[in-house]
Protein backbone atom coordinates (compact mmCIF):
# COMPACT_ATOMS: atom_id res chain seq x y z
CA UNK A 1 0.00 0.00 0.00
CA UNK A 2 1.23 3.22 -1.32
CA UNK A 3 -0.92 6.17 0.40
CA UNK A 4 1.41 8.88 2.01
CA UNK A 5 3.00 10.91 -0.73
CA UNK A 6 4.60 13.70 0.87
CA UNK A 7 5.31 16.85 -1.70
CA UNK A 8 8.36 19.21 -2.05
CA UNK A 9 6.76 21.61 0.37
CA UNK A 10 5.85 19.50 3.19
CA UNK A 11 9.58 18.90 3.41
CA UNK A 12 10.77 22.41 3.14
CA UNK A 13 8.27 23.45 6.09
CA UNK A 14 9.94 20.28 8.21
CA UNK A 15 13.14 21.99 7.43
CA UNK A 16 12.11 25.24 8.54
CA UNK A 17 10.89 23.66 11.76
CA UNK A 18 14.15 22.16 12.37
CA UNK A 19 16.14 25.17 11.16
CA UNK A 20 17.67 23.29 8.39
CA UNK A 21 18.88 24.52 4.87
CA UNK A 22 18.57 21.77 2.20
CA UNK A 23 20.11 21.18 -1.10
CA UNK A 24 17.45 20.57 -4.21
CA UNK A 25 19.43 16.92 -3.76
CA UNK A 26 19.02 16.86 -0.03
CA UNK A 27 14.96 17.46 -0.68
CA UNK A 28 14.43 14.97 -2.82
CA UNK A 29 16.55 11.88 -0.65
CA UNK A 30 14.77 13.50 2.33
CA UNK A 31 11.22 13.70 0.68
CA UNK A 32 11.77 9.99 -0.18
CA UNK A 33 13.24 8.75 3.41
CA UNK A 34 10.50 10.12 5.18
CA UNK A 35 7.94 9.05 2.72
CA UNK A 36 9.08 5.24 3.57
CA UNK A 37 9.35 6.06 7.03
CA UNK A 38 5.61 7.05 6.89
CA UNK A 39 4.33 4.34 5.11
CA UNK A 40 6.14 1.74 7.27
CA UNK A 41 4.59 2.99 10.49
CA UNK A 42 1.00 3.28 8.15
CA UNK A 43 1.74 -0.70 8.80
CA UNK A 44 0.21 -0.31 11.73
CA UNK A 45 -3.11 0.63 10.41
CA UNK A 46 -3.62 -2.92 9.35
CA UNK A 47 -3.74 -4.10 13.04
CA UNK A 48 -7.25 -4.03 15.31
CA UNK A 49 -7.01 -1.31 17.71
CA UNK A 50 -10.20 -0.98 18.66
CA UNK A 51 -9.93 -2.74 22.33
CA UNK A 52 -6.63 -1.39 22.84
CA UNK A 53 -6.39 1.56 25.27
CA UNK A 54 -4.38 4.42 23.75
CA UNK A 55 -1.29 4.86 26.02
CA UNK A 56 1.84 7.05 25.72
CA UNK A 57 4.41 5.22 27.35
CA UNK A 58 5.28 1.85 27.37
CA UNK A 59 7.04 1.35 31.04
CA UNK A 60 3.17 1.28 32.61
CA UNK A 61 4.49 3.31 35.35
CA UNK A 62 2.99 6.48 36.46
CA UNK A 63 3.60 8.91 39.11
CA UNK A 64 7.64 9.06 39.17
CA UNK A 65 8.34 12.28 40.84
CA UNK A 66 11.62 13.29 43.05
CA UNK A 67 10.59 15.08 46.14
CA UNK A 68 11.58 18.89 45.89
CA UNK A 69 15.24 19.92 47.06
CA UNK A 70 18.59 20.36 45.46
CA UNK A 71 21.43 17.71 44.88
CA UNK A 72 24.07 19.14 43.26
CA UNK A 73 25.91 15.13 42.25
CA UNK A 74 24.79 15.20 38.81
CA UNK A 75 25.36 19.72 38.35
CA UNK A 76 27.84 20.57 36.23
CA UNK A 77 30.42 23.72 36.92
CA UNK A 78 30.32 26.44 34.84
CA UNK A 79 33.68 24.79 32.72
CA UNK A 80 32.27 21.44 32.53
CA UNK A 81 28.79 23.53 31.31
CA UNK A 82 30.76 25.09 28.29
CA UNK A 83 32.85 22.33 27.91
CA UNK A 84 31.83 21.31 24.15
CA UNK A 85 30.20 24.57 23.36
CA UNK A 86 31.80 25.75 19.89
CA UNK A 87 30.87 29.23 20.04
CA UNK A 88 31.06 30.86 23.89
CA UNK A 89 31.99 34.76 25.11
CA UNK A 90 32.38 35.28 28.25
CA UNK A 91 31.25 31.96 29.94
CA UNK A 92 28.04 32.29 27.49
CA UNK A 93 26.84 30.33 24.68
CA UNK A 94 26.56 32.53 21.73
CA UNK A 95 24.49 32.46 18.83
CA UNK A 96 24.12 34.62 16.08
CA UNK A 97 22.11 37.56 17.07
CA UNK A 98 17.88 37.09 16.75
CA UNK A 99 16.40 40.14 17.07
CA UNK B 1 -18.96 49.43 16.35
CA UNK B 2 -16.28 47.49 17.70
CA UNK B 3 -16.41 45.26 20.63
CA UNK B 4 -12.93 44.19 22.34
CA UNK B 5 -12.31 40.68 22.93
CA UNK B 6 -9.07 40.18 25.30
CA UNK B 7 -7.67 36.50 27.09
CA UNK B 8 -5.01 36.56 29.04
CA UNK B 9 -1.99 34.21 29.56
CA UNK B 10 0.04 34.13 32.54
CA UNK B 11 3.03 33.01 33.73
CA UNK B 12 4.30 32.34 37.35
CA UNK B 13 7.74 30.81 38.65
CA UNK B 14 7.57 28.80 40.94
CA UNK B 15 10.10 29.31 44.23
CA UNK B 16 10.14 25.58 44.85
CA UNK B 17 13.63 24.65 46.39
CA UNK B 18 15.05 22.91 42.68
CA UNK B 19 13.84 22.92 39.31
CA UNK B 20 10.97 21.29 37.00
CA UNK B 21 12.73 18.04 35.90
CA UNK B 22 15.85 18.12 37.57
CA UNK B 23 17.60 18.92 41.38
CA UNK B 24 19.56 22.24 40.27
CA UNK B 25 18.98 25.00 42.29
CA UNK B 26 15.46 26.92 41.08
CA UNK B 27 17.09 30.14 42.67
CA UNK B 28 19.06 31.25 39.35
CA UNK B 29 18.96 34.82 40.45
CA UNK B 30 21.98 36.47 40.40
CA UNK B 31 24.52 33.36 39.77
CA UNK B 32 27.36 33.18 37.68
CA UNK B 33 26.15 32.85 33.98
CA UNK B 34 26.23 28.94 33.44
CA UNK B 35 26.85 27.89 36.45
CA UNK B 36 23.28 26.52 37.82
CA UNK B 37 22.87 23.54 35.27
CA UNK B 38 23.11 19.36 34.27
CA UNK B 39 22.22 17.10 31.71
CA UNK B 40 18.97 17.83 32.37
CA UNK B 41 17.93 20.93 32.03
CA UNK B 42 20.98 21.55 29.04
CA UNK B 43 18.99 19.28 27.09
CA UNK B 44 22.39 17.09 26.55
CA UNK B 45 21.28 13.40 25.36
CA UNK B 46 20.25 10.62 27.02
CA UNK B 47 19.17 12.65 30.56
CA UNK B 48 16.17 11.29 31.93
CA UNK B 49 13.46 14.26 33.59
CA UNK B 50 12.08 13.37 36.62
CA UNK B 51 8.90 15.63 38.11
CA UNK B 52 8.86 17.83 41.09
CA UNK B 53 6.12 16.94 43.45
CA UNK B 54 5.84 19.94 45.16
CA UNK B 55 5.92 21.60 41.70
CA UNK B 56 3.06 19.58 40.65
CA UNK B 57 0.96 20.30 44.25
CA UNK B 58 1.63 23.71 43.59
CA UNK B 59 0.30 24.01 40.62
CA UNK B 60 -2.69 22.39 41.56
CA UNK B 61 -2.91 24.43 44.38
CA UNK B 62 -3.30 27.68 42.41
CA UNK B 63 -5.52 25.85 40.22
CA UNK B 64 -7.72 24.95 43.35
CA UNK B 65 -7.53 28.68 44.36
CA UNK B 66 -8.75 29.63 40.66
CA UNK B 67 -11.94 27.33 41.58
CA UNK B 68 -10.65 24.81 38.78
CA UNK B 69 -11.33 21.22 38.62
CA UNK B 70 -7.97 19.27 39.13
CA UNK B 71 -7.77 16.61 36.95
CA UNK B 72 -7.52 12.89 37.66
CA UNK B 73 -5.01 12.50 34.73
CA UNK B 74 -2.69 14.43 33.84
CA UNK B 75 0.62 13.96 31.52
CA UNK B 76 3.50 15.71 30.15
CA UNK B 77 3.79 16.58 26.52
CA UNK B 78 6.94 18.03 24.34
CA UNK B 79 6.01 21.20 22.67
CA UNK B 80 8.70 21.99 20.11
CA UNK B 81 10.04 25.36 18.27
CA UNK B 82 13.40 26.39 17.22
CA UNK B 83 14.84 29.12 19.29
CA UNK B 84 17.98 29.50 21.14
CA UNK B 85 16.61 29.76 24.55
CA UNK B 86 15.16 26.02 24.36
CA UNK B 87 18.88 23.85 24.94
CA UNK B 88 15.95 20.56 23.41
CA UNK B 89 14.37 21.77 20.77
CA UNK B 90 11.26 21.16 22.76
CA UNK B 91 10.04 22.68 26.02
CA UNK B 92 8.39 19.92 28.02
CA UNK B 93 4.65 21.43 28.94
CA UNK B 94 1.21 20.07 29.20
CA UNK B 95 -1.35 19.91 26.10
CA UNK B 96 -4.48 17.86 26.19
CA UNK B 97 -4.54 17.03 29.71
CA UNK B 98 -3.48 19.75 31.91
CA UNK B 99 -3.27 19.73 36.10
CA UNK B 100 -6.24 21.72 36.31
CA UNK B 101 -9.54 23.30 33.92
CA UNK B 102 -12.04 25.32 34.26
CA UNK B 103 -12.28 27.75 37.14
CA UNK B 104 -13.28 30.91 37.53
CA UNK B 105 -12.05 34.62 39.63
CA UNK B 106 -14.85 36.64 40.79
CA UNK B 107 -14.26 40.34 41.30
CA UNK B 108 -16.87 43.16 41.96
CA UNK B 109 -19.63 40.35 41.26
CA UNK B 110 -17.78 39.82 38.05
CA UNK B 111 -16.68 36.47 36.76
CA UNK B 112 -14.09 35.59 34.62
CA UNK B 113 -13.37 32.08 33.52
CA UNK B 114 -9.90 30.11 33.82
CA UNK B 115 -9.33 28.38 30.86
CA UNK B 116 -6.18 26.13 32.26
CA UNK B 117 -3.56 25.90 34.65
CA UNK B 118 -0.39 23.93 33.62
CA UNK B 119 3.03 23.31 34.47
CA UNK B 120 6.11 23.55 32.37
CA UNK B 121 9.52 24.46 32.22
CA UNK B 122 11.27 27.96 32.56
CA UNK B 123 13.67 28.49 28.68
CA UNK B 124 17.04 29.75 29.13
CA UNK B 125 17.96 34.14 29.49
CA UNK B 126 19.16 35.61 26.27
CA UNK B 127 20.69 39.25 25.82
CA UNK B 128 21.46 40.60 22.86
CA UNK B 129 24.50 41.86 22.05
CA UNK B 130 25.89 43.78 19.01
CA UNK B 131 26.08 40.88 15.97
CA UNK B 132 25.52 37.98 18.78
CA UNK B 133 22.69 37.00 20.88
CA UNK B 134 24.35 35.15 24.21
CA UNK B 135 22.48 32.22 26.17
CA UNK B 136 22.60 31.37 29.52
CA UNK B 137 20.92 28.39 30.72
CA UNK B 138 20.76 28.86 35.26
CA UNK B 139 16.96 30.09 34.83
CA UNK B 140 16.13 26.49 32.09
CA UNK B 141 14.31 24.55 34.02
CA UNK B 142 12.99 26.54 36.37
CA UNK B 143 8.91 24.99 36.64
CA UNK B 144 6.36 27.94 35.54
CA UNK B 145 3.13 27.64 36.03
CA UNK B 146 0.78 28.89 32.99
CA UNK B 147 -2.49 30.39 33.28
CA UNK B 148 -4.50 30.38 31.28
CA UNK B 149 -8.46 32.87 30.87
CA UNK B 150 -11.22 32.33 28.72
CA UNK B 151 -11.53 35.72 26.31
CA UNK B 152 -13.99 36.88 28.86
CA UNK B 153 -12.41 40.21 28.89
CA UNK B 154 -13.80 43.40 26.94
CA UNK B 155 -11.80 46.03 28.42
CA UNK B 156 -8.46 47.44 30.01
CA UNK B 157 -9.32 48.06 33.09
CA UNK B 158 -10.89 44.60 34.19
CA UNK B 159 -7.88 42.86 32.84
CA UNK B 160 -6.19 45.33 35.28
CA UNK B 161 -7.74 44.42 38.43
CA UNK B 162 -8.15 40.57 37.60
CA UNK B 163 -4.05 40.69 37.36
CA UNK B 164 -3.43 42.38 40.58
CA UNK B 165 -6.46 39.91 42.01
CA UNK B 166 -4.73 37.26 40.40
CA UNK B 167 -0.90 38.51 41.67
CA UNK B 168 -2.11 38.66 45.30
CA UNK B 169 -3.63 35.57 45.32
CA UNK B 170 -0.52 33.92 44.15
CA UNK B 171 1.44 35.61 46.67
CA UNK B 172 -0.97 34.49 49.65
CA UNK B 173 -0.75 30.85 48.44
CA UNK B 174 3.32 31.49 48.91
CA UNK B 175 4.35 29.32 45.68
CA UNK B 176 5.76 32.07 44.08
CA UNK B 177 7.21 35.68 44.44
CA UNK B 178 5.52 37.06 41.17
CA UNK B 179 7.94 39.61 41.15
CA UNK B 180 7.77 41.39 37.64
CA UNK B 181 10.64 43.19 37.82
CA UNK B 182 12.90 40.10 38.14
CA UNK B 183 10.14 38.28 35.57
CA UNK B 184 9.00 35.75 37.78
CA UNK B 185 5.72 36.54 36.60
CA UNK B 186 4.81 37.85 32.89
CA UNK B 187 1.58 38.58 31.29
CA UNK B 188 0.78 38.47 27.80
CA UNK B 189 -2.67 39.49 26.66
CA UNK B 190 -3.99 38.73 23.35
CA UNK B 191 -6.36 41.10 22.27
CA UNK B 192 -8.95 41.27 18.73
CA UNK B 193 -11.83 43.13 17.98
CA UNK B 194 -15.52 41.98 17.26
CA UNK B 195 -17.57 43.52 14.98
CA UNK B 196 -20.94 44.43 16.22
CA UNK B 197 -23.84 45.87 13.85
CA UNK B 198 -27.02 47.59 15.93
CA UNK B 199 -28.76 44.89 17.35
CA UNK B 200 -26.39 42.06 15.75
CA UNK B 201 -24.24 41.61 18.92
CA UNK B 202 -26.44 38.87 20.62
CA UNK B 203 -26.00 36.39 17.48
CA UNK B 204 -22.04 37.43 17.03
CA UNK B 205 -21.77 36.99 20.73
CA UNK B 206 -20.20 33.24 20.87
CA UNK B 207 -18.44 33.99 17.81
CA UNK B 208 -14.50 35.02 17.74
CA UNK B 209 -12.88 37.15 15.77
CA UNK B 210 -10.66 35.36 12.82
CA UNK B 211 -7.41 37.07 13.56
CA UNK B 212 -5.70 37.44 17.16
CA UNK B 213 -2.91 39.79 18.17
CA UNK B 214 -0.79 38.46 20.83
CA UNK B 215 1.48 41.25 23.12
CA UNK B 216 4.41 39.16 25.21
CA UNK B 217 5.80 39.74 27.70
CA UNK B 218 4.98 42.66 29.60
CA UNK B 219 5.94 43.31 33.36
CA UNK B 220 3.39 45.98 34.93
CA UNK B 221 -0.04 46.42 35.52
CA UNK B 222 -0.09 49.61 34.34
CA UNK B 223 1.34 48.27 30.92
CA UNK B 224 -0.81 45.18 30.11
CA UNK B 225 -3.68 48.38 30.52
CA UNK B 226 -1.61 50.34 28.16
CA UNK B 227 -0.75 48.04 25.23
CA UNK B 228 -4.31 46.72 25.76
CA UNK B 229 -5.73 50.07 25.20
CA UNK B 230 -3.22 50.74 22.21
CA UNK B 231 -3.76 48.05 20.22
CA UNK B 232 -7.53 48.55 20.84
CA UNK B 233 -7.47 51.63 18.74
CA UNK B 234 -4.35 50.58 16.34
CA UNK B 235 -7.15 47.34 15.10
CA UNK B 236 -10.14 49.81 15.36
CA UNK B 237 -8.20 51.96 12.44
CA UNK B 238 -7.54 48.81 10.35
CA UNK B 239 -10.57 47.91 10.59
CA UNK B 240 -12.27 50.35 9.83
CA UNK B 241 -10.40 50.79 6.54
CA UNK B 242 -12.31 47.47 6.40
CA UNK B 243 -9.10 45.56 6.58
CA UNK B 244 -8.37 42.47 8.77
CA UNK B 245 -5.18 43.17 11.13
CA UNK B 246 -2.64 40.35 10.84
CA UNK B 247 -2.46 37.61 13.45
CA UNK B 248 1.30 38.15 14.94
CA UNK B 249 2.90 38.76 17.86
CA UNK B 250 3.88 41.92 19.33
CA UNK B 251 6.11 43.17 21.88
CA UNK B 252 5.48 46.74 23.62
CA UNK B 253 7.56 49.40 24.00
CA UNK B 254 7.12 51.17 27.37
CA UNK B 255 9.18 54.67 27.06
CA UNK B 256 6.40 55.22 24.00
CA UNK B 257 4.04 53.38 25.19
CA UNK B 258 2.85 51.45 21.58
CA UNK B 259 3.14 47.57 20.52
CA UNK B 260 5.14 47.09 17.54
CA UNK B 261 5.67 43.88 15.61
CA UNK B 262 7.80 41.28 16.73
CA UNK B 263 7.76 39.04 13.14
CA UNK B 264 11.03 36.81 14.60
CA UNK B 265 8.84 35.10 17.10
CA UNK B 266 6.36 33.71 14.76
CA UNK B 267 8.04 32.24 12.16
CA UNK B 268 6.20 29.03 12.27
CA UNK B 269 3.69 28.01 14.91
CA UNK B 270 3.76 24.25 14.48
CA UNK B 271 4.61 23.43 17.76
CA UNK B 272 4.29 19.47 16.77
CA UNK B 273 3.27 18.11 20.12
CA UNK B 274 3.24 14.98 21.71
CA UNK B 275 3.19 13.13 24.91
CA UNK B 276 6.61 13.00 26.68
CA UNK B 277 7.83 9.80 26.43
CA UNK B 278 10.71 9.94 29.32
CA UNK B 279 7.51 10.75 31.72
CA UNK B 280 5.15 8.20 33.46
CA UNK B 281 1.68 9.91 33.42
CA UNK B 282 0.56 11.33 36.28
CA UNK B 283 -2.71 9.68 38.09
CA UNK B 284 -4.70 11.13 41.28
CA UNK B 285 -7.98 9.78 43.67
CA UNK B 286 -10.96 11.51 43.95
CA UNK B 287 -10.29 12.28 47.04
CA UNK B 288 -6.70 13.45 46.35
CA UNK B 289 -8.54 17.34 45.80
CA UNK B 290 -9.18 17.31 49.55
CA UNK B 291 -5.34 17.29 50.30
CA UNK B 292 -4.56 20.16 48.60
CA UNK B 293 -5.28 22.68 51.12
CA UNK B 294 -5.87 26.34 49.79
CA UNK B 295 -5.48 29.20 52.73
CA UNK B 296 -7.95 31.87 53.17
CA UNK B 297 -7.43 34.39 50.01
CA UNK B 298 -7.02 38.04 49.85
CA UNK B 299 -11.29 38.33 49.08
CA UNK B 300 -12.20 36.15 51.76
CA UNK B 301 -10.53 37.92 54.32
CA UNK B 302 -11.65 41.45 53.10
CA UNK B 303 -14.75 40.27 53.82
CA UNK B 304 -14.23 38.67 57.42
CA UNK B 305 -12.53 41.89 58.33
CA UNK B 306 -15.50 43.61 57.70
CA UNK B 307 -18.05 41.05 59.23
CA UNK B 308 -15.98 40.20 61.73
CA UNK B 309 -14.18 43.06 62.88
CA UNK B 310 -16.53 45.99 61.19
CA UNK B 311 -13.62 47.24 59.24
CA UNK B 312 -14.94 49.87 56.56
CA UNK B 313 -14.75 48.21 53.39
CA UNK B 314 -11.75 50.04 51.71
CA UNK B 315 -9.57 49.65 54.35
CA UNK B 316 -10.42 46.11 54.71
CA UNK B 317 -9.27 46.21 50.60
CA UNK B 318 -5.94 47.84 51.77
CA UNK B 319 -5.04 45.46 54.44
CA UNK B 320 -5.42 42.52 52.43
CA UNK B 321 -3.17 43.79 49.23
CA UNK B 322 -0.36 42.27 50.73
CA UNK B 323 -0.20 38.74 52.63
CA UNK B 324 2.21 40.11 55.08
CA UNK B 325 0.43 43.15 55.60
CA UNK B 326 -2.91 41.29 56.46
CA UNK B 327 -0.84 38.93 58.70
CA UNK B 328 0.61 41.65 60.55
CA UNK B 329 -2.83 43.47 60.89
CA UNK B 330 -4.26 40.16 62.30
CA UNK B 331 -1.30 39.58 64.96
CA UNK B 332 -1.31 43.21 66.57
CA UNK B 333 -5.00 42.54 66.70
CA UNK B 334 -4.51 39.70 68.67
CA UNK B 335 -1.92 41.38 70.94
CA UNK B 336 -3.71 44.79 71.25
CA UNK B 337 -6.52 44.61 74.42
CA UNK B 338 -8.22 47.93 73.92
CA UNK B 339 -11.42 48.49 75.53
CA UNK B 340 -14.55 49.85 73.01
CA UNK B 341 -15.04 53.37 74.39
CA UNK B 342 -17.00 56.48 73.40
CA UNK B 343 -13.75 57.64 72.25
CA UNK B 344 -12.51 54.96 70.40
CA UNK B 345 -15.64 53.02 69.79
CA UNK B 346 -13.89 50.59 67.32
CA UNK B 347 -10.50 49.55 68.15
CA UNK B 348 -10.30 47.24 65.49
CA UNK B 349 -11.04 49.83 63.09
CA UNK B 350 -8.47 52.62 65.17
CA UNK B 351 -5.61 49.56 64.44
CA UNK B 352 -6.36 49.05 61.12
CA UNK B 353 -6.29 53.17 60.77
CA UNK B 354 -2.86 53.46 62.78
CA UNK B 355 -1.35 50.78 60.37
CA UNK B 356 -2.90 52.54 56.60
CA UNK B 357 -2.04 55.93 57.56
CA UNK B 358 1.49 54.61 58.90
CA UNK B 359 0.84 56.10 62.40
CA UNK B 360 3.19 53.86 63.93
CA UNK B 361 6.19 52.32 61.69
CA UNK B 362 4.64 48.83 60.37
CA UNK B 363 8.47 47.49 59.87
CA UNK B 364 8.93 47.14 63.48
CA UNK B 365 8.41 43.94 65.61
CA UNK B 366 4.62 42.92 66.15
CA UNK B 367 4.68 43.07 69.63
CA UNK B 368 6.26 47.09 69.36
CA UNK B 369 4.03 48.14 67.48
CA UNK B 370 1.03 46.41 69.36
CA UNK B 371 2.29 48.37 72.52
CA UNK B 372 2.36 51.81 70.82
CA UNK B 373 -0.82 51.40 69.51
CA UNK B 374 -2.16 50.69 72.86
CA UNK B 375 -0.41 53.96 74.15
CA UNK B 376 -1.83 56.20 71.37
CA UNK B 377 -5.34 53.85 71.58
CA UNK B 378 -5.57 54.65 75.52
CA UNK B 379 -8.31 57.25 76.68
CA UNK B 380 -6.60 60.18 77.18
CA UNK B 381 -6.70 61.27 81.41
CA UNK B 382 -6.79 64.86 81.80
CA UNK B 383 -6.51 66.96 84.35
CA UNK B 384 -9.41 68.33 85.24
CA UNK B 385 -8.05 70.91 88.06
CA UNK B 386 -5.35 72.04 85.12
CA UNK B 387 -7.92 72.07 82.81
CA UNK B 388 -10.19 74.17 84.53
CA UNK B 389 -7.38 76.70 85.23
CA UNK B 390 -6.14 77.19 81.80
CA UNK B 391 -9.91 77.62 80.14
CA UNK B 392 -10.55 80.10 82.33
CA UNK B 393 -6.99 81.92 81.41
CA UNK B 394 -7.32 81.25 77.62
CA UNK B 395 -10.91 82.89 77.81
CA UNK B 396 -9.53 86.34 79.58
CA UNK B 397 -6.75 86.70 77.03
CA UNK B 398 -8.97 86.07 73.90
CA UNK B 399 -11.80 88.31 74.83
CA UNK B 400 -12.75 88.09 70.96
CA UNK B 401 -12.83 85.07 70.68
CA UNK B 402 -15.38 84.72 73.41
CA UNK B 403 -17.61 87.50 72.38
CA UNK B 404 -18.07 85.62 68.79
CA UNK B 405 -19.43 82.75 70.81
CA UNK B 406 -21.46 84.63 71.84
CA UNK B 407 -22.67 86.05 68.94
CA UNK B 408 -23.26 82.84 67.92
CA UNK B 409 -19.85 81.86 65.40
CA UNK B 410 -20.45 78.66 67.78
CA UNK B 411 -16.84 77.33 65.88
CA UNK B 412 -14.77 80.30 67.52
CA UNK B 413 -14.77 77.44 69.91
CA UNK B 414 -12.11 75.42 68.29
CA UNK B 415 -9.42 77.57 68.30
CA UNK B 416 -10.04 77.80 72.07
CA UNK B 417 -9.42 73.65 71.40
CA UNK B 418 -6.49 73.91 69.72
CA UNK B 419 -4.77 76.39 72.16
CA UNK B 420 -5.80 74.21 75.40
CA UNK B 421 -4.69 71.31 73.40
CA UNK B 422 -0.92 72.76 72.89
CA UNK B 423 -0.60 73.96 76.14
CA UNK B 424 -1.83 70.60 77.83
CA UNK B 425 0.66 69.12 75.16
CA UNK B 426 -1.87 66.18 74.39
CA UNK B 427 -2.54 64.93 77.48
CA UNK B 428 -5.95 66.16 77.43
CA UNK B 429 -9.36 64.30 75.43
CA UNK B 430 -10.26 67.14 72.92
CA UNK B 431 -13.84 66.28 73.22
CA UNK B 432 -13.99 67.00 77.32
CA UNK B 433 -11.92 70.04 76.21
CA UNK B 434 -14.55 71.30 74.14
CA UNK B 435 -17.36 70.38 76.56
CA UNK B 436 -15.87 72.26 79.17
CA UNK B 437 -14.64 75.69 76.73
CA UNK B 438 -18.35 75.79 75.89
CA UNK B 439 -19.65 75.40 79.35
CA UNK B 440 -17.59 78.13 80.74
CA UNK B 441 -18.37 80.11 77.50
CA UNK B 442 -21.95 79.98 78.11
CA UNK B 443 -21.19 81.68 82.10
CA UNK B 444 -20.08 84.56 80.39
ZN1 LIG C 1 19.48 20.79 36.04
Amino acid sequence: MKKSKLNKEEILHLAKLSNLTLTNDEIEKYRKQLEETVEYVENLNELDTRKVEPTSQTTNLTDVFFKDGVENKRGLSQNEAMKNAKNKKNDYFVVKRIM
Amino acid sequence: MFKPVIGLEIHAELKSKSKMFCQCSADYFGKKQNSNTCPVCLGLPGALPVPNKKAVEWAQLIGKALNCRLNRNSKFDRKHYFYPDLPKGYQISQYDEPLCSQGYVEINQKKFRIHRVHLEEDTGKLIHSGVDTLVDFNRSGVPLVEIVTEPDFDNAEDVKRFLEELHTIIRYLGVSDADMEKGSMRMEPNISLRAIENGEEKRQQFELPAYKVEVKNINSFRFVKQAIEYEIERQKEILERKETPAQETRGFDEKKQITYSQRSKEEAHDYRYFPEPDIPPMTFSREYPDSIKVPELPAQKMKRYMAEWKIKEQDALVLTRDINTADFFEMVISKCKVPSSKQIPNPNQSIANLIINKKIATTMPVEEFAAKAMELLQPKKTDEKALYILINQLIKTNPKVAEDYKKGKTNAVMFLVGQVMREMKGQADAKIVREQLENELKKR
